[in-house]
Order: C-alpha cells, then structure tokens, then sequence
C-alpha cells in the first residue's frame, strides 16, 4: 500500500493562511467485492489511516503559529480515482503573537517577551474529498484533495476557540514508499 | 557549517529588528501586546502618532472588544491624533490560557495602569494620553483614574455615554423606557413594541438581579429603533486585530456561562459616583440624548459630581447609545474642541 508524502496550504477562516507538510498512510485495509446479478464483480475499499501534519498559519495582526496534528480516519475509495475519506484529529499549537509583546513588572518596570506566545491542545475533525491520478487512466503518482475541517483550541481564555479552515492538498506517492498492510477480504452477492 | 552560521547571525538581526521599531507617524498603523496576569491584550495604534496626543479608547460591554469601535467615522482624529484601541482581557481578540480566575475589574484597573506605563515606554513619556471610556469603560475608566496617582499619566478624561454607576444607570433607564414608552404609546408610535417593553420595566423592578438587568439593556438597545434617531454604517474592516470568531467566543464564555456571568454580576452594584470629586483633569462627557441604556441622567449627575474645574458636558441631539454612530461629525468636533483646548 502507498505511503504518501502531502504538502498543503489552508485558510483558516475569516483571515488567516498557512502550510502545512506531513505524511499519511493506511494501517489496515479491507475489500470488499461484490457480485451482481449480471456476475460483474467491483472491489471497494475501506482503509484504515493515520496522518501527521506539521504546519503555520500567519494571522496578520495578530498571531502566527506552529501545529502539528495526529490523525487516524478512514479513507473509502473503489476503482474510480476518487476518494473521500474521515479524520479524527489530535494536536498541539504554539502561538507566536504579532507584534511587540509587554510585561511590566510590580515596579513598573517594562520588559520585552522575546517570541512570546501560548501552548494550547488542539483537536477536531477533518473530511477529505480527493482525487487520485494512481486510478486515472493515464496513471500519475500523486493526488490532490480538499479538506473542510472543524478544530478548537483549548484551553483559550478558560474555554475553547473553534476554527473552520479548508486545506488544499498535493499529495505524492514516492515508489520506493511502499508499506506491507494487512488485509482483508470480504465478498458480497448483490442479488437485485 | 558555515552557512549554518550565517542564517543563526541573520535570523538574530532580524530578531533584534523587532525590538524597537517604533517610529511616530502621521498614518501609524501598529499592534502590539501586553501580556499580564495570564491574559495577552493587543493594542492597536491607528492615526497620528506624530501628534503626540493618543486617545486610548476603553471599550464597553464588557466584552465588546474594541475592533467595533474602529470602523466609526473618525478619520478626522485619525489625522489629528492618534487612538489606540484595546482590547480588555478576555474581549475581542485577547488571548491566553487558563486565566478567567483573574477576571475583575480590579485587574482590568491594574490592566489599565500598566497600559498606560507600555504606551509612555513605547511612544515617549511625553506622549499626552486621552482616556476615553464608552458605556462599560466609563466605569473601567472612573475605576482608574480614582485610584492612586493615575491622574498625573493621564491629560484628559472622555466619558461617553459612561456607566461610572451601574444601580443608577439600571434605575435611570428602567425609568426612561417607561416614560419615553408611554408617551409614545399616547402619539400611537411603535404601540405594540414600547408596550412590550413598558409591560415589562413595570413588571421587573431595576437592580434586582442580573438577567432582569440583562432583558432592559436588551430592550434599551431596541428602543432605540423606535425613536428617530441616526444609525450610521460602521464599515467594519474583516482584516483587522480581532477575528469574529475570538470575540464571538470571548462574548458568548461572558454572558453566556457561570463563570462569565459570575463577573458580570459582580459588577452590578459597582458605582464611582461618590469619588468623581477625586477626578480633577479636565473632563468632558458626552452624552446621546436618546441613549436609554445609560441615560442623560447619569452625565448630569456625573458633571455635578466631577472634581474637575475644566468639565463639559455635551449632549449629541441625534444619538442614543452610541455618539460616535448617530452623530459623528459632532463627535468629531466635540472630542478636537476638547483636546486642543486642554493639551
């Protein structure tokens, strides 16, 4: 089964751009053939995956920062170059404030925070509508997906601060990546 | 290995760059932070720095977050002097972790202070510092100048439409809903909402607890569509300091869970008129005729109570709650009048 290697950009909406860059790649894989009436048989797949990201996003004005995501979801695919696939998400975010950040101590002494900014816990939930050149008929190593994502950060001001971004996605297969996954078959008769 | 040098050597110039870039300018146009217990508030500086004169805006609410205030027509002081816009901690696009512990309106008085040293550190002690407090600032701000030396940072005090006193402002609007309410419902204007809203002020007596305080502020602000008065178009800039969704979130974790709702109600019974005499810079209150929220009432009281010798009060004829929306260009000439005849 094929490791691949993504790099992205996103929009974190209503202002904010980024990148990312990462990995992603099936741990279990499960077809499912079916027959029908007519005896024409058609594979479906159900993948189980994982994905990390590491990635920025530059909010002018007010902050930039650093993530990185772990994600496990599934992918669904057959013999068409489409895919859709589901991720759960997991993380950790580093903000970096825009800008000149001020302390001023109990003497009214005024400091300068080098590189200041916070630590929060990140998770959410990702959907993944992708195309895979691997199954178009003139075959290409790489794929290209869009990813609508829900994600809050936490804790923010003692509560939480939700996110809605989108990320376009290029994903390449390198051929010396490829990784053994265990996995199953399943028939079904379609009988209508 | 060499190479590795280079980019560790430009990566700490460029670091050091960003220490002091500070410059005055006639079209500033800068952020920065302060970070204090627990809580990291932007400060946006917009307009003529070059000016030496800063009016540093106290926004209301709490929790409205300054980023609403910058779309009012205030080109006019832009060019003449220079705001900064600041978010509270906890309001519009001021962050941190766990800190809704801190909140309080003493730490948002310390918040203040230390503010106001950040700007003479940033822009030079010489820089003249207008205080300008709007509804809920108004008691942020009358909080601070009351206390300690704060005065001797501070050129002059801008009350607008100021909630220095919460139980009188509770009682002055209950009372001027229902009076304004039943003499429109005589003229058979707006019969069926202003009964609504006198039904219930007379049902609901003020200052007895917060969410019957919470439903007049909300009838107060509808009240004001049913009188003529001006509402401009703030043309809000989606590129700003705050995101929607930061101060919709700071907004909603205020008014709408307990421990938001912990500190609103701690500020129910707060009031400064008894110590508005301590206020002695020149002061100027302007206030939106039609303003139901905190009405004309409270102005009054406060000009009486001001220590100040230099003290207006100015009353903007086509205004409710909000001067700088329903009479801007007065607004404009009223705040220019009073900063050049007091710096």
């Amino acid at each position: 089964m094929p490791l691949y290697l993504h790099g992205s950009f996103f929009y974190d909406f209503p202002q904010s751009f980024g990148a990312a860059t990462g990995f992603d790649l099936p741990l279990r894989s499960k077809i499912i053939f079916t027959k029908n009436k007519a005896g024409e048989e058609k594979a479906k797949y159900r993948d189980l995956i994982i994905a990390s990201d590491i990635g920025f996003y530059r909010y002018p004005f007010n902050n930039s920062g650093i993530y990185f995501f772990q994600s496990i979801g599934k992918r669904y695919h057959n013999e068409k170059p489409y895919y859709f696939e589901w991720l759960a998400r997991v993380g950790v975010l580093r903000t970096f404030y825009d800008g000149i950040v001020y302390s001023v101590d109990e003497n009214n002494n005024v400091k300068i925070l080098k590189d200041f900014g916070r630590y929060y816990a990140i998770t959410g939930f990702a959907v993944i509508f992708g195309h895979n050149f691997e199954r178009s008929t003139n075959s290409k190593p790489f794929a290209i997906d869009i990813k609508p994502s829900l994600w809050i950060q936490y804790p923010y001001n003692s509560f939480i601060l939700p996110h809605f971004s989108v990320w376009l996605t290029f994903k390449y297969h390198f051929n010396r990546f490829h990784i053994s996954v265990k996995q199953k078959l399943v028939k079904k008769s379609i009988k209508k | 290995m060499k190479g590795i040098f280079i980019i560790i050597l430009m990566l700490a110039i460029l670091n050091s760059c960003k220490k002091e870039s500070v410059r005055l300018s006639n079209n500033a146009n800068d952020i920065f932070w302060l970070s204090n217990a627990g809580a990291d508030m932007p400060i946006w500086v917009k307009g003529n720095t070059a000016s030496k004169i800063m009016i540093l805006l106290i926004h209301g609410g709490p929790g409205d977050g300054s980023y609403s205030y910058t779309g009012f027509e205030t080109d006019q002081l832009w060019k003449q002097y220079s705001f900064a816009y600041w978010d509270q901690r906890d309001a519009g696009a001021a962050a941190g972790n766990n800190n809704y512990a801190n909140l309080s309106l003493e730490q948002m008085i310390e918040d203040l202070q230390k503010l106001v040293i950040v700007l003479k550190y940033r822009y030079g002690s010489n820089m003249e510092i207008f205080l300008m407090g709007h509804s809920f600032g108004g008691l942020l701000g009358s909080g601070y100048l009351v206390n300690g030396d704060n005065q001797k940072n501070i050129k002059g005090w801008i009350e607008v439409d100021g909630a220095h006193d919460y139980p009188e402002s509770n009682t002055l609007e209950r009372q001027m809903l229902i009076d304004t309410g039943t003499s429109e419902i005589a003229k058979s204007h707006y019969v069926a909402q202003w009964n609504k809203i006198v039904n219930y002020c007379n049902g609901h007596p003020a200052n007895k607890s917060l969410d019957i305080d919470l439903q007049t502020d909300n009838y107060a602000a509808e009240a004001e569509n049913y009188v003529n008065i001006n509402h401009t178009n703030p043309g809000i800039n989606y590129f700003s300091v705050s995101s929607p969704l930061s101060l919709g979130t700071n907004y909603y974790h205020l008014y709408y869970t307990d421990a938001g709702r912990k500190f609103l109600q701690s500020l129910e019974p707060l009031s400064y008129t008894d110590q508005l005499y301590k206020i002695t810079i020149p002061s100027l209150l302007i206030w939106g005729k039609y303003d139901f929220t905190v009405p004309l009432g409270s102005g009054t009281h406060a000009l009486a109570n001001l220590g100040s010798v230099y003290k207006h009060l100015v009353i903007m004829p086509h205004s409710g709650h909000i001067p700088m929306n329903g009479d801007p260009d007065l607004f404009e000439e009223t705040v220019s009048e009073f900063i050049e005849a007091v710096r």
